[in-house]
């Protein structure tokens, strides 16, 4: 494996990657709660027990 | 990638029932790659959903180069190095990132490169960060 000691990193792009990916973020949990109040229970309910059964089952 | 894999790409995503949360246009996830990440998600649900993002610097191109391949049953997929991933969550520094980190570093301490880990922290200048990953060792965020 390489080193990331060879590597040049710019902490200002990666501070503006950071803010970007933050504003996304906050993006999608925006468009996910529009989802729940829009979707019937069931529906959100299935998704959101795959993901976490998911998790359980590999852990 | 260019436009003409990109699409490649959508299309055959689009075969496997996978979707983008963002647009259904590929032109404009297309151009939305160029400045942010996207998601894709499978058989019309939003979660779980995968990012896609360009590789725009060294460090998304180093994660790249050295990245570590997961076997889950039969499936294979990879994830950037450890000793990255733990940096770059103290770098984020939210509580979850932090908690995210220690985690990780909890979880593969054994594995975990130190000195790799070392320079991944110098780097991304988030070393009196360290201290956040110690078991048994806890200081406000």
């Amino acid at each position: 494996m390489e080193s990331i000691k060879n590597i040049k990193i710019d902490l200002k792009e990666l501070e503006v990657e950071k803010e970007k990916n933050f504003k996304e973020r906050l993006k999608f949990i925006d468009y996910w709660t529009n989802y729940i109040k829009k979707s019937k229970n069931d529906s959100w309910n299935e998704q959101q027990n795959l993901l976490i059964n998911g998790q359980t089952t590999n852990s | 990638m260019d436009k003409s894999n990109f699409n490649k790409l959508w299309k055959k995503l689009k075969e496997n029932r996978f979707w983008c949360i963002n647009t259904s246009n590929p032109d404009e996830a297309f151009e939305m790659l160029s400045k942010n990440a996207i998601r894709f998600a499978k058989n019309k649900n939003p979660i779980p959903n995968i990012e896609f993002k360009f590789i725009k610097n060294e460090l998304d191109n180093f994660s790249y180069k050295n990245k570590i391949k997961v076997l889950i049953g039969t499936n294979i997929f990879f994830i950037s190095p450890l000793e990255l991933q733990i940096a770059y969550k103290l770098f984020l520094g939210s509580s979850k990132d932090i908690e995210d980190a220690r985690h990780i570093y909890g979880l593969f301490k054994e594995k975990i490169n130190k000195e790799e880990l070392t320079y991944s922290l110098n780097k991304l200048n988030v070393s009196e960060k360290r201290i956040f990953l110690e078991n048994g060792k806890y200081k406000k965020y």
